[in-house]
């Protein structure tokens, strides 16, 4: 348990500094909507969580040679039985995740934990950082999500993953008052810029 | 987009796979540092992409379409992209000793990366006809090195004056750099 905790919280201090410009692609593309970001978040944690003790129980058998396509194959057949199961009860969440559903299993982020953690150490240590990576991903891309839908559209609106039903909006101000270019990727690079500053700012001076 | 020159056109500009799709950004916010690295990973790129998505099409069309297996299909471009580099690097070893020597860092870099895979995945999103697909197989890795290039120009030349505030050195002002350069390039929506 102790170990767990260790890698847990160790994983959570290191994302102040390296969150940004680990894992963008998919952060930067699904970040337009809460909800679509919030989705993402979630594929990402269980794919960390199921593929990393798994990588770190085959840690023996990996050399040199073989482990790019180790780690493919664990990370990319996790993500297809993802991806299936999404596609079957979150059919709307899988539609506007798009390609970035299967880009989960090349994301930096991933990998890299896979490549520094997983395939050095135990199979508790590597779940704990595989929970503290995740949550602070999570954390990252929600407030990410939000600041540019809200910017972007006025309104925060929350939709249901399985039919696209709206679960709840809120209206912060005005649409004719909103900033049409946040939803757009010219969007992502600005706000996520600006956050990682601010995070830099508050977080004492990092530098990613 | 479905011949030749409007999909070559349309990937270096109006849909560059960086700017819009933001394939293959963790090597570009990475690596950005010295003029030599950002040669290398873009002459990689190209060397890399070129095949890899002549190769995914046609496996595509020949293989994966027909069988009806596309729930394998990204394990298998994902296991092909690794074979093919694999195979890339040691042709490169044997007979272009130079060349090699240019490229050869760079190749661990875009094994497990979004960059290949991700523009493999948005061929085959598209349907696009074999021509276009041409066209889209060139212009994507020109279109990236070429937005590479530019941003690592910018960013060498911030980083000489060393005058960024302390909170956005590093990669906050990389991002905003990539922001002015994608407001840049709208000015070419509704070229194609």
């Amino acid at each position: 348990m102790k170990a767990f905790q260790k890698a847990f919280l160790s994983a959570i201090k290191q994302q102040q500094t390296y969150v940004a410009v680990l894992g963008a692609c998919t952060a930067l593309a699904t970040t337009y909507s809460l909800s679509l970001s919030i989705a993402m978040a979630v594929l990402l944690f269980f794919t960390l969580m199921f593929s990393m003790p798994i990588v770190s129980l085959l840690r023996k058998w990996t050399t040199e040679d073989n482990k790019i396509l180790v780690y493919f194959l664990v990370s990319g057949g996790m993500v297809s039985l993802l991806q299936l199961l999404a596609e079957w009860f979150f059919p709307i969440a899988y539609e506007g995740l798009g390609i970035f559903t299967w880009l989960v299993a090349v994301n930096c982020l991933l990998i890299t934990r896979i490549e520094v953690v997983a395939a050095q150490e135990g199979v508790i240590p590597s779940l704990g950082d595989a929970m503290g990576s995740g949550l602070a991903y999570g954390f990252f891309l929600g407030l990410l999500g939000l600041l540019r839908e809200v910017i972007g559209t006025g309104s925060l609106h929350w939709f249901s993953w399985a039919d696209g039903s709206t679960v709840f909006q809120f209206v912060v101000w005005d649409e004719a008052l909103s900033i049409p270019l946040m939803i757009q990727p010219i969007g992502a690079f600005l706000m996520s810029g600006l956050l990682i500053a601010f995070l830099n700012k508050v977080g004492g001076f990092r530098r990613g | 987009m479905d011949n030749f020159m409007m999909a070559f056109i349309a990937s270096i500009f109006t849909s560059n796979v960086l700017l819009t799709q933001f394939l293959g950004i963790c090597p570009v916010l990475g690596v950005s540092k010295s003029w030599n690295r950002v040669y290398g990973l873009s002459l990689t790129a190209v060397i890399v992409m070129v095949p890899s998505l002549i190769l995914a099409y046609t496996l595509e069309t020949l293989i994966i379409l027909p069988l009806e297996i596309t729930y394998l299909s990204f394990l298998i471009h994902g296991i092909m992209v690794v074979v093919l580099m694999n195979m890339l690097e040691n042709l490169l070893r044997a007979f272009a000793k130079k060349l090699f020597a240019v490229v050869q860092p760079f190749f661990p870099l875009l094994y497990l990366n979004s960059l290949v895979i991700g523009a493999i995945l948005a061929l085959i999103q598209n349907e696009l006809s074999f021509e276009a697909m041409l066209g889209y197989a060139l212009g994507a890795p020109i279109g990236f090195a070429m937005i590479f290039i530019a941003f690592s120009a910018i960013r060498e030349r911030i980083l000489l004056h060393n005058r960024v505030p302390r909170s956005f050195q590093g990669s906050a002002i990389a991002l905003l750099i990539l922001a002015f350069i994608a407001m840049a390039m709208m000015a070419f929506t509704g070229l194609v």
